[in-house]
């Protein structure tokens, strides 16, 4: 049985469709990034997940069921808790909610360093840690998190993808999160699906993606280059730089360097250009959203 | 469905509307303030008339300022001539002015009759109505005193037909007290409770929900939207009930209104409280925008409280007016109440029905409302 299974999906807002058939999969213990631009869908495919919003047609199931169901748990965007009251008031709130004991709010609030002060007082890093407190209640199976970082500082976002990922880690959960940060979807996901104006234009690991879409990585060596004829992969010149298309990074490299050298080349410097999702990004929907 | 989940809702919105300044200066502290302004504005002491009188040198008008000024009432000022009194009336530095004409005195000795002219500001056509019945009793008063004097000189047979056929007939004013007094300003502000605070203080712990995403959230837990809904209502029906007994108490004990509600009062408060959340979460959930929902919760209950004769007397209201709002359901409960408290009447068991049905009616469509898939 897989975590989560979403099939032929279309919702339409008053006629107008804005997910358009979309069908994606994701294993237990996956984690999947939903990547796209601002509009394509990716709230509206996550809401259609947790089941606060009807398909118009085609079918999603959580955990074998139709959400929502026991073993979900759902981080919508901005700050889904309440601004007046404390984080410890928060999480008890939310664990009547969730019908589960209290026993283990302390821990979760050391754990997340969360201050005794009201959630609209915290910084913005501290209030999606709550967020994600809140989530972890009741022990999920399944996470969904719309845009978990949106409107952090680097500082907070790195910190709270670093407890993403070790929360993950530790509690084998599945994770489908959605974002317009290809790097963030590259440092966290197993497995993104690339979303632009409701369909799902690719699927793969990040580095699969990368590699489909806008090739393999390049060997770039610049300086008083020679030999580059008895090269075993396909290069080209750029002025002084020659750029040589290596299928692995490592090895080709050190192939490329031995050849060149062997010829007499004096190299001033050498870099691998490897394209990522943000290459993917732009190559499929013209931007990085 | 299990108890606790809407007593943790409402618990929870109770405690952040605690900390919630703004908010809680409007649902509880401006109601309480209102109920000073309705003893102040309706409990009976505040009338006050300044009127500049003309004497012309009589010596009559000078003993009426007198009189007046013994009143507490009216403020009676003594002015030289016609055209300044008239002047200081247009621009409101008196409300009446009176003008006795010149040779008055003599005129009333001799039998000539004349003429006592009195000014009023029509601007203000409710002000200008009491002011004209509050000068108009008092110089009926020295009418009568100067005819008695005049009759005093006749025989006494002739004295008494004249006075008879002058007046036929007698009038005694005299002021019939309720069975409860102070009730007119406490139902008032009841209604400001129900109607302003209940609608607002179940649209503002509505819209944060929705727009927060904690809705959302509490969609995917087990709870059930009629759990956080029932928790929505009983938060109002708390919050808005203690403003309630706040107020009366302040009221009894601070304002002297010797006046406490009816239990039928309370109860017909208490439905008109459900009645009025029920509005509140309605269109919070469909507008889902905050300056948008004030905006319309504001048009009604205003309104409502006005041609519903609420907070103003019913005299004051146009019938027609009335006959329609009172069937907005929180109004045909407060119009109850409030007929009950002021005159005993019992409420029409058909009438309350009818309220009864609209209000579940809004309670189900609150709930579709709240549940309702946000586009």
């Amino acid at each position: 049985m897989r975590a989560v299974d979403v099939r032929d999906l279309v919702v339409r807002f008053d006629g107008r469709p804005v997910l358009k058939g979309v069908s994606l999969s994701v294993g237990r213990g996956e984690r999947l990034a939903v990547l796209g631009p601002n509009g394509s869908g990716k709230t509206t495919l996550l809401r259609a997940i947790v089941g606060v919003l009807e398909p118009d047609e085609g079918s999603v199931e959580v955990l074998g069921e139709r959400p929502p169901v026991e073993g979900l748990s759902y981080v919508p965007q901005g700050h889904a808790h309440y601004e007046y009251l404390t984080p410890r008031e928060n999480l008890r709130f939310f664990a009547r909610m969730y019908g589960v004991p209290g026993d283990g709010i302390d821990g979760l609030v050391e754990r997340f360093g969360l201050p005794d002060r009201r959630a609209g007082e915290l910084s913005g890093g501290q209030r999606r840690r709550l967020d994600l407190a809140v989530a972890l209640l009741p022990d999920p199976e399944v996470l969904i998190l719309d845009e978990p970082t949106e409107g952090l500082d680097v500082g907070a976002k790195r910190d709270f993808l670093s407890t993403l990922e070790r929360v993950s880690d530790e509690r084998d959960v599945t994770v489908v999160f959605s974002t317009h940060d290809p790097v963030e979807a590259e440092r966290l996901a197993d497995r993104v699906v690339i979303l632009d104006d409701g369909r799902v234009v690719a699927e793969g690991s990040p580095r699969e993606l990368s590699r489909r879409v806008c090739g393999e990585p390049v060997v770039v060596v610049e300086g008083d280059v020679r030999g580059e004829e008895a090269l075993p992969y396909p290069y080209t010149r750029v002025g002084d730089a020659l750029r040589v298309r290596v299928g692995d990074p490592e090895e080709g490299m050190i192939r490329v360097l031995e050849t060149l050298l062997d010829a007499g080349s004096r190299i001033e410097a050498v870099r691998v250009e490897e394209p990522g999702l943000a290459d993917v990004l732009t190559v499929l929907v013209g931007g990085e959203g | 469905m299990k108890p606790g989940r809407p007593v943790a809702v409402a618990v929870k919105d109770l405690r952040a509307v605690s900390r919630n300044r703004a908010a809680f200066f409007w649902i509880v502290v401006f109601p309480v303030v209102m109920l000073v302004m309705f003893k102040i504005t309706m409990g009976g002491g505040g009338f006050h008339v300044k009127a500049a009188v003309v004497t012309h040198g009589s010596r009559i008008a000078r003993s009426f300022v007198h009189e007046l000024n013994g009143t507490g009432t009216v403020h009676a000022v003594v002015y030289g001539d016609e055209r300044g009194a008239l002047e200081a009336l247009r621009k409101g530095r008196v409300d009446a002015v009176i003008v006795f004409p010149p040779g008055f005195d003599r005129a009333v000795a001799e039998g000539r009759h004349p003429t006592v002219r009195l000014y009023a500001n029509g601007n203000d056509p409710r002000g200008y109505h009491a002011v004209v019945g509050a000068l108009t009793g008092a110089l009926n008063g020295l009418e009568n005193g100067v005819r008695r004097a005049v009759t005093g000189r006749l025989p006494p047979d002739l004295a008494r037909v004249i006075e008879d056929y002058a007046h036929p007939f007698g009038i005694h004013v005299k002021e019939v007290k309720g069975v409860n007094p102070g009730a007119y300003q406490t139902m008032a502000f009841l209604a400001v409770q129900a109607l302003f605070s209940a609608s607002l203080a179940a649209a503002m712990a509505t819209i944060p929900e929705i727009r927060s995403g904690t809705m959302d959230r509490l969609r995917t837990t087990p709870a059930s939207p009629v759990e956080v809904l029932l928790g929505k209502y009983l938060y109002t029906t708390v919050l808005v009930t203690s403003g309630a007994v706040l107020g009366v108490l302040v009221g009894r004990y601070c304002l002297g209104i010797g006046y406490t509600p009816s239990p039928t009062a309370w109860a017909l408060f208490e439905a008109a409280v459900v009645s009025s959340a029920a509005v509140g979460t309605s269109v919070a959930a469909l507008l889902r925008d905050e300056k948008a929902v004030n905006a319309v919760l504001n048009s009604i209950a205003f309104p409502s409280m006005f041609l519903g004769a609420l907070v103003v007397p019913e005299c004051m209201v146009p019938r027609a007016a009335l006959r329609v709002v009172v069937n907005y359901p929180p109004v045909t409960f407060l119009h109850a109440a409030k007929l009950h408290e002021l005159y005993g009447k019992a409420p029409s068991p058909a009438g309350l029905a009818v309220a009864a049905g609209i209000t579940v009616a809004l309670v189900a469509l609150s709930g579709w409302a709240v549940s309702r898939t946000p586009r």
